[in-house]
């Protein structure tokens, strides 16, 4: 991720560099740089609403304007989830050939408990207002075309994983889980409305496209049950990433 | 003391005498308001409304009735307000100073009915005069050029206070409604009975102000005679001002002579009959009227035999002034045939040949650069094209003139308006204009042109079977074949000969060549024709530049580069329309007021200096902006309705002086539309997606959906070149309320026009 990442912001400076360039570029009365901090919860309708409600993503976002319709925005999201064993969709994993001592694998194998993900976001995108609508960048209604960056890892896991008559969390011992990456291609409606001269508000919802999204759902083989609960996750947040709303609180200058 | 006392004696009586000659002094520029604004252009037209509203609700009547008299307030104030700033109307100016000087003799034993009044006149071509229910009179322009006495006016202004004094204009306005709406007993008629009805009923009205203002104009001492004459006056009253047969010699020289078909055979009779059928009209035919005052005087019997109160003199300048204030309303709306007739007709009348030259040159110049048509077809019932009599050989002519043929002429009358006007930078600016068009415009070139007989003599011999003579009678033939015959045995054998040639274009400046200095101004316009010409061809390299631009305009709009300009008070209109339209007047007027105040903000916001010419603030306004503001209408108005942008306007130099007056040359315009559309209630639909119920919250959605317009329209203009700067409309759905939206679509609309360009 950090080298594409630095890829692509090497290639976007000669850009904003010429951006503004002989053109108008009125902005939203001659504000053209908004900061917004936005909340993205994931409704999704195989994960666990409540939950997502109160733990949503909190993204801190930056838009530059470079025309009357066009807008270039870089962003930065943090999400941690709890999720259980519902949400996580892995009941039963015996078909696997996993590696858990103590428990006979051609046993019927069961987990409960909960999975605490975190997952850091980074997206570039390019902004195109509706000037047709009476839009002016960054006020109004726009479609946003956004790449996203993900990292994501399990950073506890309390799933506790029984066979019917014994329990055991943590059976490999210690939690080795190693940092997932993920990118998605996404394409964003939203509206944005100023209540004055520089605050505004955002609502928008977005559709993604994720990088792994068939390879993570397709059957596997599983090695341990480390690398079980990593593909899960990244399967899990695929699919939350599929279909994204966002409102946002922002300051235009 | 007793020495002192003489010297302000005389003074005073050298001031009173220069003031009784300045009166009758004709002004030789446009009319422009003047002295302090009066009331009626100061106070909001929403509140001029709540006030009569306030007085309708204190009167004792049925509540329907206040109904439709608020509702006819509201109207009559908002259209009246809508002519007094149109820019139109004047004040102060010496024509509304003598027409309130007849009104004071006629209302001299009336004083609170003369406070009552105000009379204004309107800068319009079309004879007329009308009052409103509120005490204003207005006169045209046109009405004060074709009467022929003081006592012609004071009757008319008489019938229209009659119309005032018995609120013929509000019973009218109730009348419609009962007709209309089928109350009482016309609630059987069918819509052509009501129709009827109420011509039937104007008609009575028009009938009872004739009596009425007869009465009025008696008493204050004017003949009988001249009421009975001012509806011949109204009579013929759609043709100019007078009836002079006009010849094409006036244009013609020893060597230069148009085609006999240039001239009809036969002049269009006057059609207008004093018997006309009135049925379908709201004033009653000359005939009864004239009949109906006729049989009022005889009873009266009076013997008043005064024409004029205050003076002959007096009322010939006015009318010469009103005369001359016609040729600025015709070149405003591009009318140059009438101008050009009126022009022969005030040289004929006033022996003013300086002047009558200038006209009829600039006539005939823009009419060889003018590309549209509107000159020929009717503007409007204002400038109806009714060609008869004396005035149908002009057009006649004109009509025939080609392109080359137009600017040859326009080059030999600009010249003559030259000759006769040495010292006028207009008109040597014209003659300028007119050579290099003559040669940017055709093909011709400076050495088509004949100069000496030699070669008069050789086009004689050459051409001489090219004789036109299509379209000619058998005996026509003959007889044009006899004169010619009979004129090569004389001397001028050629100028004849040049007569029926087509192309006598080229014998145009034969006598003008002569002048060493026309000669050398015509060559001067060729050769630098002839270069321009060169440079302008077009490269393979330019296409694609253009083709570039085009590119980068389409994708970030068009920009002006412009630092400052004078922001005219925009436009706003709000319509709803449903199953009637709407107009939300007094709100129209508040934001009117609000937005030029945004417009000014926005502009500073962008750091283009604004000059605001903001006439929607009433409270703040002085006769000085409001005549700022009429001058650059007038402009607009010429501008927009010239078609030809290399056309130099008539009254372009008291514009950019104006301009420069108020800071800069460029010109900002601007009007917002917003339209909200609603959905007429359809019962049908409702019962189905009653019936098929989960259908009704779509139906219901559908049904109270409205749609809005918002439309914003600008242009920036200048007065200096006469140059569309920047031009901008847009079309969007958005509610009006959404500021967000609004503030930011001016801005960037200021935005754009600052903006310089990279690729110029």
């Amino acid at each position: 991720m950090n080298k594409s990442l630095s890829i692509l912001l090497l290639c976007l400076l000669p850009y904003f560099a010429n951006a503004q360039y002989g053109k108008s570029v009125p902005g939203f009365l001659g504000a053209k740089n908004c900061i917004s901090l936005s909340l993205q919860p994931n409704i999704n309708p195989s994960v666990d609403l409540l939950n997502q409600l109160v733990h949503p993503g909190k993204g801190l976002q930056y838009e530059i304007v470079t025309s009357r319709r066009g807008s270039v925005s870089v962003g930065y999201t943090v999400q941690n989830i709890k999720i259980d064993e519902y949400s996580y969709e892995a009941f039963d994993y015996k078909d696997n050939d996993l590696s858990i001592p103590n428990f006979n694998i051609y046993d019927r194998t069961r987990y409960e408990g909960t999975i605490d993900i975190n997952e850091k976001h980074f997206f570039i995108a390019k902004t195109y207002y509706h000037l047709s609508m009476g839009s002016i960048a960054p006020q109004g209604g726009y479609i946003r075309f956004k790449y996203n960056m993900y990292s994501q890892k399990i950073t506890d896991d309390q799933m506790e994983y029984s066979n019917g008559t014994v329990h055991k969390k943590n059976p490999n011992g210690a939690a080795l889980y190693k940092t997932q990456n993920m990118s998605s291609v996404g394409i964003e409606l939203g509206r944005k409305r100023f209540i004055n001269k520089n605050i505004f508000i955002e609502k928008s919802v977005a559709f993604n496209l994720p990088n792994n999204f068939w390879s993570t759902s397709s059957d596997q083989v599983y090695r341990n049950i480390e690398d079980f609960n990593e593909t899960h996750m990244n399967y899990y947040m695929s699919k939350n990433r599929t279909l994204q709303f966002h409102i946002s609180l922002g300051f235009a200058f | 003391m007793k020495k002192n006392s003489l010297i302000m004696l005389f003074c005073l009586l050298f001031i009173s005498l220069q003031s009784m000659q300045a009166q009758h002094t004709v002004q030789y520029h446009a009319l422009r308001c003047s002295g302090s604004i009066p009331n009626d252009f100061i106070k909001l037209s929403t509140d001029k409304v709540i006030s009569e509203q306030s007085k309708i609700n204190s009167k004792k009547i049925s509540k329907k009735e206040k109904a439709l008299e608020k509702e006819f307030a509201l109207n009559s104030h908002f259209g009246i307000d809508d002519i007094l700033f149109s820019g139109k109307v004047l004040y102060g100016d010496p024509l509304s100073i003598y027409i309130n000087k007849v009104a004071d003799k006629i209302l001299k034993d009336q004083p609170k009915l003369r406070s009552e009044l105000r009379f204004y006149v309107l800068k319009s071509y079309s004879v007329n005069a009308f009052s409103t229910n509120q005490g204003i009179v207005f006169v045209t322009i046109g009405f004060l050029s074709q009467i022929e006495n003081e006592a012609q006016l004071a009757y008319v202004l008489c019938h229209e206070i009659s119309h005032y004094t018995k609120k013929h204009t509000l019973e009218s306005y109730k009348k419609k409604n009962d007709v209309l709406n089928g109350k009482g007993k016309f609630k059987s008629l069918d819509f052509d009975e009501k129709i009827e009805q109420l011509y039937s009923y104007s008609k009575e009205n028009e009938f009872e102000a004739d009596k009425e203002g007869l009465n009025l104009f008696l008493n204050a001492g004017y003949s009988g005679k001249a009421a009975l004459s001012s509806f011949d006056v109204l009579l013929f009253s759609y043709l100019p001002y007078d009836e002079i047969d006009w010849g094409k010699k006036m244009l013609e020289d020893s060597m230069y002579k148009f085609p006999l078909s240039y001239t009809p055979k036969k002049t269009k009779e006057i059609s207008a009959d004093e018997a006309e059928d009135d049925e379908k009209s709201t004033h009653p035919n000359v005939r009864k009227r004239k009949a109906s005052v006729d049989d009022l005087l005889q009873i009266e019997n009076s013997k008043n035999i005064a024409m004029e109160f205050l003076g002959n003199d007096y009322f010939k300048a006015i009318q010469q002034q009103a005369r001359i204030e016609l040729f600025y309303i015709l070149f405003n709306h591009a009318q140059y045939k009438k101008a050009f007739y009126l022009a022969f007709l005030y040289q004929n009348i006033y022996k003013d040949n300086a002047f009558a030259a200038k006209i009829a040159a600039y006539s005939i110049y823009a009419k060889s650069l003018k590309n549209s048509k509107s000159d020929k077809n009717s503007l409007g019932e204002e400038f109806k094209d009714y060609s008869e009599g004396a005035y149908y050989n002009v057009t006649y002519f004109f009509n025939k003139l080609n392109e080359e043929e137009l600017h040859v002429l326009s080059v030999r009358e600009t010249w003559k308006a030259l000759q006769l006007n040495p010292n006028d930078s207009f008109c040597q600016q014209l003659f300028n204009h007119a050579c290099r068009n003559l040669f940017s415009e055709t093909d011709l070139k400076f050495s088509s042109f004949k100069d000496k007989i030699d070669s008069l003599k050789s086009s004689v011999n050459t051409n001489d079977t090219n004789i036109n003579i299509d379209g000619l009678s058998k005996v026509e033939k003959l007889k044009l074949k006899k004169k010619i015959q009979e004129q090569t045995d004389n001397e001028d054998n050629a100028i004849i000969a040049s007569t029926t040639n087509k192309d006598y274009n080229k014998w145009g400046f034969f006598e003008q060549l002569k002048n060493d200095d026309f000669r050398r101004y015509l060559k001067k316009a060729s050769l630098e024709v002839g270069d321009s010409k060169v440079t302008e061809e077009k490269s393979e390299e330019n296409d694609y530049n253009e083709n570039k631009i085009r590119r980068w305009r389409k994708r970030n709009g068009i920009l002006g580069g412009i630092d400052s300009m004078i922001l005219v008070s925009p436009n706003f209109t709000k319509v709803t329309i449903s199953s009637t339209t709407k107009q939300d007047l007094m709100f129209n007027e508040s934001e009117e007021l609000k937005l030029g105040k945004l417009y000014e903000d926005m502009a500073n916001k962008n750091q283009i200096t604004a000059f605001p010419l903001n006439i929607a603030d009433k409270q703040h306004l002085t006769t000085t902006t409001l005549n700022h503001f009429t001058i650059l209408m007038e402009w607009l108005t010429e501008r927009m309705n010239n078609t030809a942008p290399k056309l130099i306007l008539f009254n372009a130099k008291e514009t950019q002086e104006t301009a420069s007056k108020i800071g800069t040359s460029k010109v900002f315009i601007s009007g917002i539309n917003y339209t909200i559309e609603k959905k007429e209630f359809n019962g049908v639909v409702l019962v189905y997606s009653l019936i098929l119920y989960p259908t009704l919250p779509f139906y219901l959605y559908d049904q109270f959906k409205k749609i809005y317009h918002f439309n914003l329209s600008s242009v920036v203009f200048d007065v200096q070149t006469s140059k569309i700067l920047y031009s901008s409309n847009s079309n969007f759905q958005f509610k009006y309320h959404r500021k967000d939206y609004l503030n930011s679509q001016i801005y960037a609309l200021f935005n754009q026009i600052k903006t310089k360009p990279v690729h110029e």
